[in-house]
This record gives C-alpha cells, sequence and structure tokens, in this order.
C-alpha cells in the first residue's frame, strides 16, 4: 500500500492562478519552460502533503499570488479513507486542516502522509556545511518518527533561550544552571532519535550507493558529535554533553553562546575511508545524494509500511538518465507515487507510464498521458 | 489602536479582534450574532466584564485570582492542609489540578514560568512573594512543583528548586507522565492525578556549577 494524492487545487498559489488536476497514482509530469509554474505546482503538493516549504527560509508572503490576500491549496489523498487536506495561506500565516478539523500540531499530517523531495538544492547535503546534513537528517528522523518534531523544538527552545541568556549584559548564573539541564536532556532526546534514524538509513545508504555505481562507490554515513568526532551511546550522551559543555565553558562566555550540542553535530558522509565533502566529483556527489534519497525512500517504506511520496525539482538536470532509473526503478518497486518537474519529456527515462501536465503562464495548459 | 471614531458595531468588533484566536472576520461575525440572536446576552456580558475587570485581583498570598475580599478562598479554607504549597503557573492550571480532586494543600500562582526569549525572568514572577511566604510561614514543609513540562516549565522548576535548596524545605516536582510540551490544563484528570502522587522528591544538596546533567 501506498500513500498518493489523488486531486489537487490550487488557487492564488505563487504564480498559479488556478489549477486543478487529477493525479495518476504512478508518475506524473509537470512540463514547461522556467518561470512558467512548475516547480510551483509541486511546492503545492509539498505544501498539502507535509503542510512545510519545500525550499527552506521561506517567507510566507510569496507564496501567495501578486495582488491577492490569500492562496488557497487544497489536495484530496488515498488514505484508509479518502482525506482532504486544505490549507488557506494569509500575508501573516497559514492555516490548514485535516479532514476538516484544524490541524493543532504539524505531526499529525507526517502522521499519515510520508514525503521524500529530491531539489538541485539537495547537492548541498554531500558539499555544503554540516547544517545541509543535520536538516537533510531531521527531516528523515521526522519521517520516521513524526513525534520527533517535539523533541527538535524543545531542543530549540531550550538553546535560544540558554542563548539569550549568555547574550545578557551580566550573566544570570542561576537561570543559567537551570536552562542547563534542561538543554541537555532535550539534546539527548534529539541524538536518540538521528542515531536510531541512521543505524536504519545508513546499511541502506551503502546499499543504495553500490547499486548506482554498480559496486564503484563505497558509501558510509557517520554521525560526528561536536568536539568528540565520534558518536558515542545514547545512554552516554548526556554525559558527553555536559563535560563538553564545562570544557567549552570559557570559549561559550567569549561568544556569549552555546558552543555544542545537536545544533552543531554532524553526519559524515564518507567514500571509502574519505570524507566526501571535501573529495567527491560532481558526478560522485550526485550520486551519494541520489543514494541518500534511494535509501529513504527504502527505509521509510520498510518502517511505515506504506511508500512515501516523491518529489522531484528538475532532476533531470542532475541526474544523466542512468541514475535517474535508479531512482524511478526504486520509486516503482515500492509502488511510490512520484510528481516531477522537468523542461523536456524526453529528459525522463523512457518506457514510463503516467500523466503529464503542461504548465505556461500559471496555468495548466494541456494535459497527457505517458 | 484608536476606536473613538468608528461607528458602534465596528468599534466592538475591533475590541473583540484584539483577543487571542479572534480574527476581524470571525469578531464581526460574533457582534452580527448578537446582535441578530440576544441583545440580552449583550448586556450580561457587559455587565460580566465590569464585574470581572473591578472586582478581580490577585490574592495578596497565593496570587490566584479571585472576586472574594482580599484572601481567596483557598486561603481562607481552614480544612486545607497548610503544610504543602503547590507551585502552578497559571489559574488554569490550578484549577487542573483542583479537578483530580487529590490535592488539599495550598496553592502558589506564579502568573508564568521563565521565558528569557520573552523577557521573563524570575523578576516577572511572583517568586520573591514565594520566598517571603516561606520563611514566614513556619509550618510550610513541603512546595509541590507543578510548572508544565515543557521547556520553560522544567527550567522554572529547576530554578525553583536550586534556590530552595538552602532553605531545607522538601521539594519535590510531580511526576512526568503528562506529556512532554503539553500542558496540564489539557492533561486528563487521571494522568494528573497519578504524576501528583508519584510526585519525586527532588535533591540539590549541592548545586553544580553549571550545567551538570545531573537531572534527578
Ligand atoms: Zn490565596
Amino acid at each position: 500500500m501506498s500513500t498518493t494524492l489523488s486531486a489537487l487545487r490550487a488557487v492564488h498559489f505563487r504564480n498559479l492562478d488556478h489549477v486543478e488536476l487529477e493525479a495518476d497514482p504512478g508518475l506524473n509530469v509537470f512540463l514547461g519552460n522556467n518561470g512558467q509554474g512548475k516547480t510551483n505546482l509541486l511546492e503545492a503538493v509539498h505544501l498539502c502533503a507535509a503542510l512545510t516549504p519545500l525550499r527552506p527560509a521561506e517567507r510566507v508572503k510569496e507564496l501567495i499570488r501578486f495582488g491577492q490576500d490569500e492562496a488557497h491549496l487544497s489536495a484530496e489523498f488515498a488514505l484508509e479513507l479518502p482525506t482532504v487536506v486544505d490549507v488557506r495561506i494569509h500575508d501573516k500565516g497559514k492555516r490548514a486542516t485535516i479532514a476538516g478539523k484544524p490541524v493543532r500540531d504539524v505531526s499529525s499530517i507526517a502522521q499519515r502522509i510520508a514525503v521524500v523531495a529530491f531539489t538541485p538544492q539537495d547537492l548541498d547535503v554531500v558539499r555544503a556545511g554540516p547544517k545541509a546534513r543535520r536538516r537533510a537528517l531531521d527531516r528523515f528522523c521526522y519521517g520516521l518518527d513524526p513525534t520527533f518534531v517535539h523533541r527538535a523544538r524543545a531542543y530549540e527552545r531550550a538553546l535560544a533561550a540558554r542563548n539569550r541568556l549568555l547574550k545578557e549584559h551580566v550573566v544570570d548564573e542561576a537561570q543559567l544552571d537551570a536552562y542547563g539541564p534542561v538543554l541537555i536532556e532535550a539534546a539527548a532526546a534529539v541524538y536518540e532519535s538521528r542515531v536510531r534514524a541512521l543505524r536504519a538509513l545508513s546499511p541502506a545508504f551503502t546499499e543504495a550507493a553500490a547499486g548506482i555505481t554498480e559496486g564503484g562507490l563505497a558509501g558510509t554515513l557517520r554521525y560526528r558529535m561536536h568536539g568528540l568526532d565520534a558518536a558515542p551511546a545514547p545512554a552516554a550522551y548526556a554525559g558527553e554533553l555536559a563535560r563538553s559543555l564545562q570544557r567549552a565553558r570559557g570559549k561559550e562566555r567569549a561568544r556569549r553562546t552555546t558552543p555544542v550540542g545537536p545544533h552543531v553535530d554532524d553526519i559524515e558522509i564518507q567514500m571509502g575511508e574519505h570524507a566526501a565533502r571535501r573529495l567527491a566529483s560532481q558526478g560522485e556527489t550526485r550520486a551519494l545524494v541520489l543514494a541518500w534519497k534511494i535509501a529513504e525512500v527504502v527505509c521509510l517504506t520498510e518502517a511505515r509500511k506504506a511508500a512515501p511520496i516523491l518529489l522531484l525539482d528538475d532532476v533531470a538536470g542532475e541526474l544523466d538518465p542512468a541514475r535517474q532509473r535508479a531512482l524511478f526503478d526504486v520509486a516503482e518497486e515500492v509502488a511510490a507515487q512520484v510528481f516531477v518537474t522537468t523542461t523536456h519529456e524526453q529528459t525522463l527515462p523512457a518506457g514510463r507510464a503516467g500523466r503529464t501536465f503542461v504548465l505556461d503562464g500559471g496555468a495548466v495548459a494541456a494535459q497527457g498521458t505517458l | 489602536m484608536d476606536e473613538g471614531g468608528l461607528d458602534p458595531i465596528d468599534k466592538l468588533a475591533s475590541l473583540l479582534s484584539r483577543l487571542p484566536g479572534i480574527g476581524e472576520r470571525t469578531a464581526r461575525r460574533l457582534v452580527h450574532h448578537l446582535l441578530r440572536t440576544d441583545r440580552g446576552l449583550m448586556v450580561e456580558i457587559a455587565r460580566a466584564l465590569t464585574e470581572v475587570a473591578e472586582d478581580v485581583h490577585e490574592c495578596p498570598t497565593c496570587h490566584t485570582l479571585t472576586a472574594d475580599g482580599t484572601s481567596c478562598h483557598f486561603c481562607r479554607d481552614l480544612r486545607r492542609h497548610r503544610d504543602v504549597v503547590c507551585v502552578v503557573s497559571d489559574v488554569q492550571d490550578q484549577a487542573a489540578i483542583e479537578a483530580t480532586g487529590e490535592y488539599r494543600g495550598l496553592y502558589h500562582v506564579l502568573h508564568g514560568t521563565l521565558s528569557p526569549l520573552d523577557g521573563i525572568g524570575p523578576d516577572e514572577l511572583r517568586i520573591a512573594s514565594l520566598f517571603a511566604r516561606l520563611r514566614e510561614g513556619a509550618d510550610i514543609e513541603e512546595v509541590i512543583l507543578a510548572t508544565p513540562p515543557t521547556v520553560d516549565g522544567e527550567a522554572t522548576a529547576l530554578f525553583l528548586s536550586r534556590t530552595l535548596a538552602p532553605t531545607g524545605i522538601v521539594v519535590s516536582r510531580i511526576a512526568s507522565g503528562v506529556p512532554v510540551g503539553g500542558d496540564l490544563a489539557h492533561t486528563d484528570r487521571m494522568t494528573l492525578r497519578k504524576a501528583l502522587a508519584a510526585r519525586q522528591r527532588l535533591g540539590h544538596a549541592t548545586p553544580p556549577p553549571t550545567a551538570g546533567g545531573d537531572r534527578p
């Protein structure tokens, strides 16, 4: 069984004026030249399926079509029952309902629908700093166990509170002491989820990396706790972090910010014995990111007993046909619904069945089948 | 915002929309609903609002909200156990604990939790008066910390337990079981009853110098 989106309506969303479509349970291709709305449509699917923006650091107002007050998205998903997710975006924020009920807890959507997205920015996972990898791993943690979001938020709150106290002209030691153990406890909970997620992801990643390069690439994932450059057992993490904080006390006071914790840890991607970040070629970078995504799809399908919805933004620009085929094969194997944007149908691997939607000037100008 | 020049309907809608969770559209709908269905209700609401605004005040001892004379009915009730004080962040949480029927002691309402991100420190909460109360009231033997199980609620409990350590008064924390990040007011009675009964005594003989990771 897989999660699928059966119908979507987007009104006044970015450059989309009014788009309605019925999706294929398999492959859906959004075609069009740049600026015509195909990525915006993909973003609409992501917002309905995850209630978070596809691209990070998005200002809500940019999502509303110029000159309009409100963007309105509505998607029907084939879950155990057909379920409508409705999202209204105003200049002050967004309001979402699932099956008519207001969403109080963002994780309630992830309990029902899992999404794996692949955009050109994902190449940062290999070549950029640790932040992109932490974000990627945290998204996967959230997919595996949606309640992760509460642990992540508790940690962010404790961290922000503590950093605020450190920035005071005269640091209130008693308050700082009160937030310390709370921070450590929240950090340990985040760490435990990350380690558990990595334990599932890592072997699937190794297998996928070998698979798409015909054994040419020995990829592994490794957690590195900042300052320790290792991954302590979850039960030992709180103690390690407490010691680490103690050691970094001088630095902390000088910089007025918490210098250690899950917010600075890294997940090292290795090729053989070496860190991929420094050594991976363009081709290897793409293969490793692809392996990460394939591993996510495989692990999420196994853990959730349902395939995630796969969103691919302009992968033709990043992956050659053979690698695209590897991705589509995995999707087919787990019966995942796929939404893909591209400028030309010919860039897709041949021999796939599905529906095409041609975007032109913010509207669906033509529909067809593959 | 100045509502002075508006017509009465706009003025009322504008005032209502200042309330949390009420947008302009909802405010307008409420006003028209009241006008259409029940003007008597409007007069009653107005009267009740005036009464609350004029008569409700903080109890000088426990800081709960009361319309009674000076002290609240909790503080005046001589059948309540006077050797234990339950510290809560707000009156909703106090009501939730009261509703368990399990607790028969006194209360202290902080009116918030520590929240450095909102500029709320110990001085913004009713903490000084808690200490004054403990110093003066020789019969208080236990303080139960029932701040919410959120980051700020936990930090507040820890702050209080460490600051109270030198007084020698027994300090306990309601047991977890209340969902993390949740709030007491929305926790079911049974869970809260168990959390109260299974409260844990906190010990901080020598408070660690910094984040020591030694949560009890
Ligand atoms: Zn009182």
